[in-house]
């Protein structure tokens, strides 16, 4: 942490991964002084929405909420109403709870019986979710019902990390989850965005694709090296909602919207969507700067990206690095 | 790995260290290693050396010298004669033999050395016993069982101009050496507390073999062959975990912490091995250091789950000596992340490669911290310790900061035991503080 030549740099974890800002400025007081409640409020979101988090709001909710109605706060009611939003707006492919299929395919050794799945499938998800608005509570229908706000709370996080920037009137930053969500505020300071490279999966120093980000955020999803049982097929830790199946093949997509929150949305709701699927939610949300969906062949990509978001004439997909 | 490469290894670190570094100056028996870091900083005759006490102990370090081409094992001593004719035997019968210290020392005027390795209670004894006849010792931790005792240790190896020097062997341990100096150089900022933990599950209990004690021992001394077996589990001999680990880990605090603790408090029981013996079977103390550090130690014998450990934190990062490993309290910048900030301070604007989705699941944060030394050592410091006391005696050196060491370890360990004994706060004695030394 610290000003050199006038750039503030501060780092933690948060949320399973490592929350980064990068800031140009000299002041470095005022800059400290930013940082530590920036991290602060960071921190706020994780300790209340992080599913690993024993004391966490979603932590008790996952345990009460299949027994009785469970009353929550109303910033964490206003994240299950949002939730319940974008579920709805991505004609739940976009779904927050679906932990039930995460530990069939974990315990399974991703080598469950589809039928099994299925029935899991329809015993979990957001349908299983009852919020009374009057009451403030959250209930589960069924015992396989859990919350994993994951994705969201990043989104939510940066969001208003975003918003906290902009009302202390510094105009200029880069923040950083992990590398899959990051918010471009203003510009860097030689030249006229902050110029995010999609890094090469099996060659993490290449950039397959390059985003120009300008008061935008952008959010990556996609494929784990690491789901290969021998003589498998590779599965990405994501799965449709709807069929409690994993993803398959190599393929990561990418989202630059002026919305951290709704990136984080539609990067999800995409990998999962089919072509029919993705038309009818970009529709919904029309906000959307471009999208980026590469399909990894063997050691090359198909990069396809999708600039406009209601007009699929400008749909070009190429063969090969576009950077 | 080898021994031969286990000692490049070594002096390549030393080497690094004290180039670059206070670290030497501090530590005098580096510099021998650091001034000239080949094999050929031993001079002249092989030294000849007499092993006092070849048990468990013992037998490791006589194994080590064997192995050392520049020392001779001429003589080997041990009450009990299982072990002494193991060493006679594995040295070829080249060592003669003795059963009690005094009459090796009368006899064997030629030797150059002596390494002690027997029950504590007799340390102080056959340590004053060699230095009176000119020896230069090697004595395993703790220096002895009484403060006094270790006082007069130190006292007489000055009096007597002769090499004294502690079994300690992690300040000669490569990670550990590397360890000290990251810590001085700030790496983890201002050391604000150390937690020390040495937890094992067993009785510590040797077998006991028939047999009359009086035919291998003065039954004044021992009075059954159970005292004399499992001599660690009783006061007349020793003061159990305090004096046999926890002093260890204690020097190394104290080496960190750059002094000595100024107040002792603790509390220790025997609480499942409820056999007899009459040293504790948990320890847990608290030691205050003059600038309000403190370090927190434990040590149990019904647990082993945590092993041992030296937590060293700081503001800025925790470092964790056994593992060899340290974490810093905020994340290193992501590779990509590194390179923008490169970039900004060198007038650049580039692609940067920083996005891309999480490759795993979300978890719970766990940082596995990174390695204090990239190398893997199988020493533990021990095979470097013995090379060091041989390189000592033939260069004549005394690694007088070594034996300072050595002796306020011993005696921190010895006021944790009284502290737990007595239930009082110790404040450290003034007449046991070294002064002009």
């Amino acid at each position: 942490m610290g000003v050199q030549n006038n750039l503030f740099y501060r780092s933690f974890y948060a949320m399973g991964t490592r929350f980064e800002m990068v800031i140009p400025g000299s002041e470095r007081k005022r800059l400290e002084n930013f940082s530590r409640d920036m991290e602060e409020k960071v921190l706020w979101w994780h300790r209340h929405l992080s599913r690993f988090e024993p004391d966490s709001d979603i932590s008790r909710v996952n345990l009460e909420a299949s027994r009785h109605p469970v009353e929550v706060d109303e910033k964490i009611f206003f994240v299950l109403e949002e939730c319940n939003r974008y579920v709805r707006d991505t004609h739940g492919l976009f779904d927050p709870a679906i932990l039930a299929i995460q530990e069939f395919w974990k315990e399974s050794r991703w080598s469950g019986d589809p039928q099994d799945v299925k029935k899991i499938a329809s015993r979990s998800g957001w349908k299983q979710v009852i919020l009374d608005p009057e009451k403030q509570t959250v209930f589960f229908k069924t015992k396989d019902t859990g919350i994993d706000p994951g994705a969201f709370g990043k989104g939510l996080a940066l969001r208003e990390a975003g918003n906290f920037l902009k009302n202390e009137g510094l105009e200029n930053a880069l923040l950083s989850f992990g590398g899959s969500s990051i918010l471009g505020v203003g510009k860097h300071p030689h030249g006229p965005h902050w110029p995010v490279g999609i890094t090469h999966i099996f060659a993490p120093y290449r950039n397959v694709y390059v985003f120009p980000l300008h008061d935008a955020a952008l959010s990556s999803s996609g494929a784990s090296l690491q789901r290969k049982p021998a003589g498998k097929e590779e599965y990405l830790p994501v799965f449709h909602p709807r069929t409690g199946m994993p993803v398959t093949g190599w393929k990561t997509v990418s989202v630059m919207t002026k919305d951290p929150l709704e990136a984080e949305i539609l990067s999800t709701a995409f990998l999962v969507a089919n072509e029919t699927e993705r038309d009818d939610i970009l529709k919904t949300f029309a906000g959307i700067s471009q999208s980026v969906e590469i399909i990894y062949l063997k050691q090359k990509e198909n990069v396809r990206t999708f600039t406009n978001s209601l007009n699929t004439d400008d749909q070009n997909e190429k063969t090969g690095i576009k950077t | 790995m080898k021994k031969q490469e286990s000692r490049r290894d070594f002096l390549k670190q030393v080497a690094l260290l004290t180039g670059s570094t206070v670290l030497a100056s501090q530590l005098s028996w580096l510099r021998g290693y650091a001034a000239n870091p080949s094999e050929k900083i031993f001079r002249g005759d092989k030294i000849r050396i007499g092993m006092i006490g070849i048990g468990s102990r013992g037998y490791l370090l006589f194994l080590h010298l064997k192995d050392i081409p520049q020392a001779e094992i001429a003589a080997v001593c041990d009450i009990y004669p299982p072990h002494l004719e193991r060493a006679i035997r594995m040295s070829d019968n080249k060592a003669k033999g003795f059963r009690d210290h005094r009459k090796m020392l009368d006899e064997m005027k030629d030797l150059d050395a002596v390494v002690i390795a027997t029950p504590l209670h007799t340390h102080a004894t056959i340590t004053i016993d060699a230095l009176q006849a000119g020896k230069q010792v090697f004595c395993e931790k703790s220096m002895a069982i009484l403060p006094e005792d270790a006082l007069k240790m130190v006292r007489t190896a000055l009096e007597t101009g002769n090499l004294l020097q502690i079994g300690h062997q992690r300040m000669f341990n490569p990670k550990y050496l590397h360890a000290f100096e990251l810590l001085r150089a700030g790496q983890i900022g201002t050391v604000t507390q150390i937690r020390a933990y040495w937890h094992r599950n067993s009785s510590w209990r040797r077998s006991v073999p028939k047999g009359n004690v009086a035919d291998f021992a003065d039954p004044k001394m021992y009075p059954d062959m159970e005292h004399f077996i499992n001599w660690r589990l009783y006061r007349d001999y020793s003061r159990g975990l305090m004096t046999e680990l926890a002093s260890h880990q204690m020097q190394v605090a104290n080496y960190i912490l750059g002094s000595y603790p100024v107040k002792i408090m603790g509390s220790g029981s025997i609480n499942y091995w409820k056999d007899g013996r009459e040293v504790f079977d948990n320890v847990n103390l608290v030691y205050t250091y003059p600038d309000g550090t403190q370090t927190i130690y434990d040590s149990l014998t019904s647990n082993k789950h945590y092993g041992l450990e030296e937590q060293i934190m700081g503001p800025k990062g925790t470092m964790e000596l056994e593992a060899g490993l340290m974490w810093t309290e905020t994340p290193p910048p992501a590779p990509g992340i590194l390179q923008l900030i490169n970039n900004i301070e060198h007038g650049l604007f580039d692609d940067l490669p920083l996005g891309g989705a999480s490759w795993v699941p979300d978890t719970p944060v766990k940082d596995n911290g990174i390695p204090i030394l990239n190398e893997k050592l199988e020493d533990d410091g021990t095979r470097l310790e013995m090379e060091g006391f041989v390189h000592a005696v033939q260069t004549g050196e005394k690694y007088r900061d070594l034996l300072k060491q050595g002796y306020y370890a011993t005696i921190v360990a010895l006021l944790g035991d009284e502290a737990m004994m007595t239930g009082k706060v110790i404040t450290m004695p003034e007449e046991l503080i070294l002064k002009n030394f």
